[in-house]
């Protein structure tokens, strides 16, 4: 069986800060990780793969050149191949132009499961997932916690998955093919091995562009072009300030400035 | 041609979540500014009788598909229903909550139209010129803001996130259109198939995934009182957390504790009760989106990270507290906490001092804030006691409800005036503002909606006027046949110069926040959710000035925009001087000499 993952590379924005002086985000210095629900979703490929016979973890990520740093990586995680996906051409791409191109390179490797990550950190859209399958024209599910597989006898084979929402768990049945969206937290992704980080040194980064892929592709849909939502602006937040801090207030106005505060951030 | 602003419902079990409403209440309000009508979408099994309600909440039409496939969330059937209802009628803009559903049924529906969807936004408004919708979301961790816009494909499509956007109040006499319609599902594959519903226990959860954490420490005292904070996180819809301290007491589990020992959480809310705030502890906790710190010891450190601070003893602050939440949420979105100092007697309007700074909030919102006779005499009540009283250095109106700053004069108290009756009103009108323009204190506006009419001139009367994106501004007198009569004719165009002022006030054209900063009537435009914070900022900056040398420049600035050039000079000549005779220059100026912070609240 053959599992896809889909994977980004993206600033730690837990790193991210503010300079205080321009106001404006310090991306310098700031370290590149594999987003986190795309390590699950890798974690969760690999799981599978030691329990599906004759099966292969191949990983495919959309950016630029220096996304092949976080490709090496799934590779001595373990998984057995890897593509990048860049061009000048898919520059600019909002969401819904890069889940068409990464569709088209999805059908062009071949799959019978796609695994994809919620949401990535940098943009926290957890659109790409779904759209892609829609191109595809496949089933998805989208915020899955657990993973199973289930070779099922009359039902045939499936996936049972655990899709959370706020309130409630559905497990869920769903076949061939079809495309999860994990969450991160559930199993902790393995750590490098040794071998592995050697193995992955005798492994190739494979790379598509668009001429690779134009047989799937329609160049209006892609890159800025292709793409119809558009930033006009962006701005950082005001500056978190000093706070205030209030004295020998009653208990009664305490009460009075605390509601105030919970009614201001839409608390209550 | 597309239009009305279609609004998808979610339900569970048949219960029509919080978020939908809020976002009818959007969209009510972004179809006033397209002149298009608000159509809910109502998927699910047996919930035809919910539809009703929406139309009470301000929907004009509700498309109803009752189906035994749509009892439970799945995302085929979902997405074919809402798809073909989309096709159908084409609409503007389509509105969808940023739930675990949402976020999974709008991104599949984009795909499908191949069109633009923007994820879990904060704040939406219609471009006055091109009526295209600016969508804004945060970015990057919530460290970025930015603005989306989705020109050449329709419907325009955001997800909104739950709890930001606020309900319109329902009116039961509301009447609306309920269309109740067929979707053909049998093309739908068995490929997915729901095998269990597991609903969630209420589990004593991850403390690292509560959206809001109520945190005690040693300053809780015992394991009886950390239970009144159980109590406030219940009634909030929080975790119960605490410092190393209190673990260590035996008051909580280990993995509640927070901090660089326990875990790090980033709730949007962290209450932390009688902690300290040990930079361990801090370290755990910083980066939570609001800090309210309790402690009886006005030194702890807790102070320095907090929003807010309170000095005072946390177990008698938590009982009161939980009392007035509890209310809070029985009363709904209308609810202002009551004043406690003695200017109770006033009905329309909230009068409060904290710290040398007032708050004067109009407290009429369900007229979004309308003036009427007796709300002017209040404002003038208070005017009255402010240039007396030489505690308060900054005076911040304001308008309570988040719809409307003051949404103009009541217009139907006017109906039956005649002429004297006219006349009186301007009269007390302009008499209360002029004298809040020139009352000592420095006047700051902080603009949350609506300020049309005598709502801007209410504005204009402040010294400076901070908007928030959602403010709208303009003199619709026109419109009714008047003119401006509290101010508006004059003060618009010393504020934005005659031109403008009279394309506004022969068009009564209402203009956004961002065209009103753009002409100079306002001198910033933020987040909804910052104004409060920003405008609070603004104060305390100005009050760590030398505060008579703000006062006298006030003095000089209002003066001489009524005289001519060399007057005004004289004006300012005469200020400067007197600047002289007062300790807080010399504290200034002797300061700046010997490289230190001023220290002007001694004077």
């Amino acid at each position: 069986m053959k599992i896809l993952v889909c994977m980004k590379q993206v600033p730690d924005t837990s790193e991210v800060t503010l300079d205080p002086i321009t106001n404006t985000l310090i991306r310098k210095g700031v370290r590149s990780i594999i987003n986190p629900d795309d390590k699950a979703g890798i974690e969760a490929a690999l799981s599978l793969r030691d329990e599906i016979q004759n099966s292969e973890v191949i990983v495919v990520s959309m950016g630029p050149p220096q996304a092949e740093i976080a490709l090496m990586e799934t590779l001595a995680m373990g998984c057995d191949e890897a593509y990048l996906i860049s061009d000048r051409k898919f520059g600019g791409s909002d969401t819904l132009a890069t889940s068409t191109i990464l569709a088209a390179a999805l059908k062009k490797i071949g799959f019978d499961l796609i695994i994809t990550g919620r949401q990535a950190i940098d943009g926290d859209t957890a659109q790409v997932g779904p759209q892609i399958a829609e191109h595809l024209g496949i089933p998805h599910v989208s915020y899955v916690e657990e993973f199973f597989y289930s070779d099922g006898g009359d039902e045939g084979k499936a996936m049972i998955v655990m899709r959370q929402f706020e309130d409630r768990y559905h497990k869920i049945r769903v076949k061939f093919p079809c495309l999860l969206t994990a969450i991160s937290g559930y199993k902790e992704p393995r750590y490098l091995t040794v071998s592995g980080v050697f193995d992955a040194d005798n492994k190739e980064i494979k790379h598509f562009g668009y001429e690779e892929l134009k047989e799937h592709l329609d160049e209006s849909c892609i890159g800025l072009k292709g793409s119809p939502t558009k930033v006009v602006k962006s701005y950082t937040k005001e500056q978190k300030s000093q706070g205030t801090v209030l004295k020998g207030l009653t208990n009664n106005e305490a009460v009075e400035a605390i509601m105030a505060r919970l009614k201001e951030g839409h608390i209550i | 041609m597309s239009k009305d602003i279609f609004v998808f419902i979610e339900q569970r079990d048949g219960n029509i979540q919080n978020v939908s409403y809020e976002l009818i209440g959007e969209a009510s309000s972004l179809a006033e500014d397209l002149n298009q009508k608000v159509i809910g979408v109502l998927l699910g099994s047996g919930i035809e009788d919910k539809a009703e309600a929406l139309i009470e909440y301000g929907a004009d039409e509700v498309i109803v598909v009752d189906n035994k496939i749509l009892k439970e969330y799945m995302t085929e059937p979902y997405a074919k229903a809402l798809t073909d209802i989309v096709l159908d009628r084409d609409p503007e803009i389509l509105l969808i909550g940023a739930t675990t559903i949402g976020r999974d049924l709008g991104p599949r529906i984009s795909a499908r139209l191949r069109t633009g969807l923007t994820a879990d936004c904060t704040s939406l408004f219609i471009d006055p010129e091109t009526k295209d919708l600016h969508m804004t979301r945060p970015a990057f961790g919530g460290n970025l803001m930015a603005v989306i816009q989705c020109r050449n494909h329709r419907p325009q499509m955001a997800t909104i996130r739950p709890g930001v956007m606020q309900p319109i109040e329902r009116d039961e006499k509301r009447q609306g259109i309920i269309n109740v319609v067929e979707i053909d599902f049998s093309a739908i594959s068995d490929s997915v198939e729901i095998l269990e519903v597991i609903k969630k226990e209420k589990k004593s959860s991850d403390i690292t995934k509560a959206k809001y954490v109520v945190s005690g420490g040693r300053g809780v005292g015992s394991k009886e009182n950390f239970d009144k904070l159980k109590e406030l996180s219940d009634v909030i819809g929080g975790e119960v957390a605490g410092s190393r301290a209190a673990v260590e007491a035996g008051w909580l589990e280990t993995e509640k504790q927070v901090g660089q020992t326990g875990k790090t959480v980033r709730p949007d809310l962290y209450i932390a009760c009688g902690i300290s705030g040990a930079i361990q502890h801090v370290a755990g906790m910083e980066n939570s989106g609001m800090i309210i710190g309790i402690n009886k010891n006005d030194t702890a450190p807790i102070f320095d990270v907090a929003d807010l601070g309170i000095v005072g003893d946390v177990n008698a602050i938590l009982p009161p507290l939980i009392t007035a939440i509890k209310k809070a949420k029985e009363e709904g979105m209308d609810y202002v906490a009551p004043s406690s100092n003695k200017y109770m007697g006033m009905e329309n309007i909230l009068y409060n001092v904290n710290n040398g700074i007032a708050y004067l909030t109009i407290n009429r919102p369900k007229s979004l804030n309308a003036l009427n006779r007796k709300t002017l005499l209040e404002i003038g009540a208070v005017v009255d006691l402010l240039e007396k009283d030489e505690t308060v250095q900054v005076l911040i109106v304001r308008g309570a409800g988040g719809r409307a700053f003051v949404a103009g004069a009541d217009i139907s108290l006017m109906l039956d005036m005649d002429e004297a009756a006219g006349e009186e009103i301007s009269t007390l009108a302009q008499s209360v503002f002029s004298r809040l323009k020139n009352l000592p204190q420095v006047v700051i506006g902080a603009i949350n909606g609506y300020a049309l009419g005598g709502g801007n001139e209410l504005a204009m009367a402040c010294d400076i006027r901070v908007a928030s994106s959602r403010a709208k501004f303009g003199q619709p007198e026109v419109k009714l046949g008047l003119i401006p009569g509290f101010g508006g004719t004059q003060r618009l165009q010393r504020l934005v110069g005659q031109g403008y002022s009279k394309e506004l006030i022969f068009t009564g054209d209402m203009i956004s926040a961002e065209e009103a900063y753009r002409i100079g009537l306002v001198s910033k435009v933020v987040a909804p959710e910052a104004l409060n914070r920003v405008v609070n900022d603004l104060a305390m900056k100005i009050m760590s000035n030398g505060i008579q040398a703000v006062k006298m420049a006030k003095k000089a600035i209002n003066e001489g925009g009524c005289v001519d050039l060399e007057n005004g000079m004289a004006v300012e000549n005469r200020e400067w001087t007197s600047c002289f005779t007062n300790d807080e220059s010399k504290e200034g100026m002797s300061a700046f000499v010997e490289k230190r912070k001023p220290r002007f609240r001694d004077f």
